[in-house]
């Protein structure tokens, strides 16, 4: 075995169990569980709203079926702490195929350690308990298959068809793994490669695969427009480099241009092995990276391995070769470690999400008094799961299933815009949960709508007088 | 140069003053820039303290840019609103020419490069603005221009930049930059060895020199720290969003220069330049133009290159018949001369709150004003103070998170009126605080589609 394979997977479990420590508070996690359940309980497909007062009845989907199948089915059968453990392993299994996707490029730890670092760091950003998870963790092993078929050993490739398979039902973010993949058939078409043949005859099947959804063709379609719309979600603004991921990234892009300016062309390209191959990667994925934050980590992924194989050729350093480790040693070293990972995990997982950016001591009044609340969009989640009985206006949800003018309508609302007494007697508002610097919230205490709830800073329950 | 390789330069420069001159004069900035040069004009002293709010009143500033004013002011008092649109074409073209020249320093052909700068002169339409930054978008490319000379052994170009530097201090705060890019050009002379260093090294500190001689200067920490941190609720200090026209020309670049870095590699000074540029661009959207500038010379150079490796049996470009030089070089001055006419002889006001005007001036107290329409009413009613406008270094951060605090109906809203005593209130009828005015019984003065005025009752 390898001795950077071994590396990797002390890196993921290390990463791994980090990741346990934190407490479950992705505000999108919560309908995505209820999702899940409801799904287990009527043994079909959720294809029609049945959480909010807005959109009550329409039909919808977000693409992520089994993701959230899998999200509930892992809640019911151990609570919190499992869920803390699915986000360990899914985050583990990430960074052991980050860490190998560098040290492919350059097996000297010290040189790959950076890249890595900052890939892993720049990958929190989808840390939170929600199918994106998978496409987490699927993105880059289904890069390191590509890269080992292209410049090792074939045999893994048509794994490629099952994994995509099942990621299309997973998560809406399989369109970069394909995105993955025709970039490599274009290249291996273009470097005259031998395997090109079995490149495209995997490509096809694997993008046939992703068909087989519930729902079909339209899914990539989806996926495919969302990369190219502006949102209105924190998570889908340009990359901001004054960010910690922002910068990170912004560190891994100027590496790679540095390496690629300076460098000797003809050094680099034996590092790389197929430039081109890199041009076609780097490209769309920084676009893409710099459209949308959450994309950076995709991104991430991509530049890591450039900047840690480049890097070190500004200073002529020879290109290293991976040594090999007994397989039965490097098994005796790992168990242990994986298993030491596993238990301090199922310790330090916290047994509860952290609810300090929610609403929870709204809950009891909210299931004693009659709607229609109005309710802050990142709280929508945390109510479907808490509150049930309390459909909302908004939730995470978002353009899947809220169209412009439902958005249009809660942001005239809680901004106090021209208009705002019009959705509030439209909807038939009785309720109102917002945190307490919004201008609907001052305004309506001014207006003289009771507290009924409040944490002060934090949130505000209001009923119509 | 010889007359015939004028020619790209000169029609690069008619046609971006084709372009130049047809854009509406709409900057919101505009109007205290002028304002401010009249002042300084009409005082004969440099504006340092505020004259125009109510809220920072007497209180000293400094936007760094008091000669670009005093331009600014003389050129509208001779040739008005028209004269203004004319002088950003010239700038414009000014600009576009020093570009064309610097995108064949490289070598690149012509073709190459009259492909690379159309972008990037469409580019840079975005950064035409009736303001001071616009010498910055001229001298950034001229700086850059005259230091590629110099790599090259003109030593009469290394004498002209540290007088540039200090015009460029005077006119406007993005100096900082043609000082950084003398650096960079020092940094890598100092690679090349002591012969070549020397003199970058000497032009570096004549200009550092220089750019100290300001009476009013902004400063390198300023600059720096407003990069390093920028004030994100101004749009133009928003990152850059590829996903619009202006974002999509930038990312196209970078793709380009991170595409052929990797093809064909580089020298130590692209990245010395490129690097820090790009940097910069990505912190903030005013600053895309410099690195869509500076990647100008490498994309065109390489990109041809890399056209040669590809079919490297394709049919040679032939140069351009003289006739058809005369003929395209009259084509592009007759544009120029055709915009000209068209030039708009008044600013665009439409975003802006005419129908207050009237309103305003029999009106008192303290007004509570749009941040962007700040500038405006400096202009047009000076006799009304502002409360905040967009010069927003004297107002940062006290003054402006009390304004935000108010327009946004945050909790403390009703404590920021009292404070300033607030007795109108000139806003978007969307915002938050105009409507809870209206119907907190405020009286509408004048009412328009996008300004409301209101008055306490």
């Amino acid at each position: 075995m390898r001795a950077t394979t071994v590396l990797a997977a002390v890196l993921a479990a290390l990463v791994g169990t980090l990741a346990s420590t934190f407490a479950a508070n992705d505000p999108d996690l919560f309908w995505h569980l209820a999702s899940g359940a409801w799904m287990l309980d009527h043994g079909r497909l959720l294809d029609r709203d049945i959480y909010s007062t807005t959109m009550a009845g329409a039909p919808y989907s977000v693409g992520q079926w089994l993701g959230e199948v899998v999200f509930a089915s892992v809640y019911r059968g151990g609570g919190w702490v499992a869920l803390d453990l699915l986000r360990a392993a899914l985050v583990g299994i990430a960074t052991f195929f980050m860490a190998r996707v560098v040290l492919r490029f350059q097996p000297q730890p010290a040189w790959a350690f950076l890249p890595i670092v900052a890939a892993v760091l720049i990958s929190k950003f989808l840390w939170g308990d929600r199918p994106q998870l998978f496409s987490l963790a699927l993105f880059p092993a289904v890069f390191d298959v590509l890269l080992g078929a292209r410049f090792g050993s074939p045999r893994r490739l048509w794994t490629l068809v099952p994994i995509m398979l099942v990621w299309a039902n997973l998560h809406g973010a399989f369109v970069a793994g394909l995105a993955l993949i025709v970039v490599f058939v274009v290249e291996v078409w273009i470097a005259r490669s031998s395997r090109r043949r079995l490149f495209t005859l995997v490509g096809a099947a694997a993008a046939a695969a992703c068909v087989i959804t519930p729902s079909g063709l339209s899914a990539v379609s989806f996926a495919a427009s969302y990369a190219r719309s502006a949102s209105a979600v924190v998570e889908e603004h340009p990359a901001d480099i004054t960010s910690p991921a922002g910068l990170l990234f912004a560190v891994l892009l100027l590496g790679t241009l540095l390496a690629a300016l300076v460098a000797d062309p003809e050094m680099l390209s034996v590092r790389l092995r197929s430039p081109i191959l890199w041009i076609g990667l780097a490209g769309p994925f920084t676009v893409l990276g710099l459209a949308h934050q959450r994309l950076l980590p995709y991104a991430a992924m991509i530049l890591a391995p450039v900047v840690a194989g480049a890097v070190p050729t500004l200073m002529r350093r020879a290109a290293a070769t991976a040594p090999t480790v007994p397989r039965l040693a490097a098994v005796l070293a790992l168990v242990p470690l994986f298993a030491v990972a596993a238990v301090v995990s199922v310790v330090a997982a916290p047994r509860a999400p952290d609810l300090s950016a929610y609403p929870a001591g709204a809950t009891t009044a909210l299931r004693q008094l009659a709607g229609p609340v109005l309710n802050e969009y990142d709280w929508g989640g945390y109510l479907i799961f808490s509150v049930p009985e309390q459909p909302t206006f908004v939730d995470g949800r978002g353009a899947a299933l809220f169209p412009p003018d439902v958005i249009g309508e809660f942001e005239t609302a809680v901004g106090l815009r021209v208009g705002y007494h019009s959705v509030l007697d439209a909807r038939g508002i009785r309720l109102v949960l917002l945190r307490p610097s919004r201008a609907l919230a001052v305004a309506l205490r001014e207006d003289g709508w009771p507290v009924v709830a409040e944490q002060v800073g934090s949130w505000v329950l209001l009923q119509r007088p | 140069m010889k007359p015939a390789g004028l020619l790209f330069p000169l029609c690069a420069a008619a046609g971006a003053f084709a372009i130049a001159a047809t854009v509406p004069l709409v900057d919101p900035d505009m109007y205290w820039h002028l304002a401010s040069g009249q002042w300084m004009l009409d005082h004969h002293e440099i504006l340092r303290s505020d004259v125009f709010s109510s809220t920072v009143a007497g209180q000293p500033y400094s936007v760094g840019e008091w000669l670009g004013e005093l331009v600014f002011a003389v050129v509208f008092n001779v040739g008005g609103w028209a004269g203004l649109a004319i002088f950003r074409a010239l700038l414009a073209a000014a600009a576009a020419f020093a570009l064309a020249g610097l995108s064949r320093r490289r070598g690149a052909p012509l073709i190459a490069a009259l492909l690379v700068v159309a972008w990037a002169v469409v580019f840079s339409k975005t950064r035409w603005i009736d303001r001071p930054a616009i010498f910055t978008l001229v001298l950034f490319p001229v700086v850059l221009d005259l230091l590629y000379a110099a790599r090259a052994g003109s030593r009469r170009a290394l004498i002209l930049i540290p007088p540039l530097i200090l015009v460029w201090a005077n006119l406007h705060g993005g100096y900082a930059i043609g000082l950084a890019l003398v650096l960079a050009f020092t940094v890598e002379a100092a690679a090349r060895g002591r012969s070549e260093f020397v003199p970058f090294a000497s032009a570096l500190v004549a200009s550092v020199g220089f750019s100290f001689i300001d009476p009013e200067t902004f400063g390198v920490a300023g600059a720096a720290a407003h990069a390093i941190a920028p004030p994100r609720f101004i749009s133009e200090e928003a990152p850059p969003d590829i996903l619009e026209p202006a974002g999509l020309i930038f990312g196209g670049f970078v793709l380009a220069t991170l595409g052929l870095a990797m093809f064909c590699g580089g020298i130590l000074l692209d990245a010395v330049v490129l690097i820090p540029l790009l940097w910069l661009a990505l912190s903030a959207q005013r600053h895309l133009a410099f690195f869509v500038f500076a990647a100008t010379p490498y994309v065109a150079a390489e990109g041809s290159r890399l056209y040669l490796r590809l079919r490297p049996h394709g049919t040679p470009m032939r140069p351009v018949p003289r006739r058809l030089s005369i003929a395209i070089g009259m084509l592009f001055a007759a544009a120029a001369v055709a915009s000209a006419i068209g030039r708009p002889s008044t600013p665009d006001e439409q975003s802006y709150p005419r129908g207050a005007i009237a309103a305003l001036r029999t009106g008192s107290g303290t007004l509570l004003n749009e941040y962007d329409w700040g500038g405006f009413l400096i202009y047009h009613v000076p006799e009304r103070k502002v409360f905040v406008d967009g010069r927003l270094f004297p107002f940062y951060p006290a003054v402006l998170r009390d304004y935000r605090d108010a327009v946004e109906l945050q909790p403390d809203w009703k404590d920021v009126l009292v404070k300033y005593d607030v007795r109108e209130a000139l806003l978007t009828p969307a915002k938050p605080l105009a409507v809870a005015l209206r119907e907190d019984g405020w009286r509408v003065r004048a009412e328009g589609q996008n300004f409301v005025l209101l008055a306490k009752p």
